[in-house]
């Protein structure tokens, strides 16, 4: 009985090989958004149910990754919506926070410093750090999908990313 | 340009892109050329980047989440799909037409090996009866593969008929639940350190119409749920392996195997 294939020799995508490639990505990133494993693993799980609904949508089976990362967010922030809203906390900018001197100190980040250092940080300061480290995306990207201006993610990345510098180094 | 904005726009570039060629940039490309200290901030900023970007990606994935998700994703197709499929529709390989038609049968199937109602004078129950009953149970069901008892030899109401089968002692074994009549369940379960994928052989006394007299290594007899399974019956028992993965899983389980399961 052989496998399918597609005319072009491919095999068709399917959820098993999405959750065989990209499980141990998503998780990270939910696990990034989340700050706990079980909310990680619940997200994780959220986000390949709903790609297997809409896996018609991914026309581009090497755009997978991307892919997913972005249902992963958009399953995040609906959850934020279905929470009481919480006031966002101001980040001020700091100048004494620039890295001032030559060479940033060698040694591994030690990650649960990492991640209270993310979960200090407001859902809105959280998302954009989060896809400027997590997902590589430009400014210009992270304007866009978020649908806001370009000078509120500059500022809010710039306040987000000097949070984490200010507790990590 | 004062000293709030240098930073917002530095921080802005992603650390080895063309960001600062966009046309918003401008003004920093040009700071940038021009200023030493400038320039010596973004190597800094890159710097801390850098180290933070890898530090994102570093978090321990539980163990066995990748299963998890994918039963989670199968029930939800499962549910949805469970409707009458064309008559004839199931194909190895085809998800949606098979798990309609087989949650059909495997629905009356893990009912009778739930409460055990195995009757001698039943009508015999068919290979695709028990290879999707045995897959669902695998997939769904079958929760304690991983606290039996070291085998120590064959129990003596399932004695293993070597013919096509080898189970080396220490293998993992458990009685499933008690089933009346002759509905009875051994599972051993064939996970190692050397062979980490998941497996189970079932043993039951059945007699089924339609089963080879032995053993397929080549190819399983489904493929579905993520988990492929064969089936065949010697000497009043039927054995029924479950593997999880791929058909090349499935053979490269039964290639890794031979010092646990040994398939002549």
């Amino acid at each position: 009985m052989p496998e399918e294939v597609t005319s072009d020799g491919q095999r068709p995508l399917d959820i098993g090989r999405l959750v065989a490639q990209h499980h141990a990505v998503v998780y990270r990133y939910a696990f990034r958004l989340c700050g706990r494993v079980a909310d990680a693993e619940d997200l994780t799980q959220q986000t390949f149910l709903t790609a297997q609904q809409k896996l018609d949508q991914l026309r581009e089976p090497d755009k997978a990754r991307s892919w997913l990362l972005v249902v992963a967010r958009n399953c995040y922030l609906k959850s934020l919506r279905r929470k009481v809203p919480i006031t966002a906390t101001e980040l001020e900018m700091d100048v004494n926070l620039l890295p001032d001197r030559e060479a940033v100190p060698d040694g591994e980040i030690d990650q649960e410093q990492l991640q209270r250092a993310i979960d200090g940080l407001s859902d809105e300061f959280k998302i954009v750090v989060a896809m400027f480290y997590f997902e590589q995306r430009s400014y210009k990207e992270i304007a866009q999908q978020l649908d806001l201006p370009l000078g509120t993610v500059m500022s809010r990345l710039s306040r987000a990313k000097r949070h984490l510098r200010g507790r990590l180094f | 340009m004062n000293n709030k904005q240098l930073c917002e726009m530095i921080d802005a570039l992603r650390p080895g892109s063309d960001d600062l060629n966009q046309p918003e940039m401008a003004e920093l490309a040009s700071h940038l050329a021009q200023n030493d200290q400038a320039r010596a901030l973004r190597r800094r900023i890159e710097q801390t980047d850098h180290r933070i970007a890898d530090a994102f990606h570093e978090v321990s994935v539980p163990s066995g989440l990748a299963e998890r998700l994918l039963t989670g994703c199968e029930a939800a197709t499962s549910k949805r799909d469970c409707s009458p499929a064309p008559a004839g529709v199931v194909r190895c390989g085809g998800r949606r037409p098979f798990v309609a038609l087989g949650v059909a049968l495997a629905t009356a199937a893990l009912a009778l090996l739930a409460v055990g109602v195995f009757k001698s004078n039943d009508e015999p129950l068919t290979a695709d009866v028990i290879l999707d009953s045995a897959l669902h149970f695998f997939v769904e069901k079958d929760v304690q593969h991983i606290i039996g008892q070291p085998l120590r030899s064959a129990p003596a109401d399932f004695p293993i008929a070597d013919r096509d089968i080898r189970v080396p002692p220490g293998t993992l074994w458990r009685r499933l639940d008690a089933l009346a009549g002759n509905g009875a369940m051994i599972a051993y379960d064939l996970t190692t350190r050397r062979n980490p994928v998941r497996a189970t052989l079932y043993v039951l006394r059945l007699s089924v119409t339609g089963l080879p007299g032995s053993a397929s290594a080549r190819r399983p007899d489904r493929l579905t749920l993520g988990s492929c399974v064969t089936a065949w019956q010697q000497d009043g028992l039927v054995y029924v392996l479950a593997v999880r993965g791929k058909v090349s899983d499935y053979q490269q389980f039964l290639k890794s195997s031979s010092g646990t399961l040994a398939m002549r």
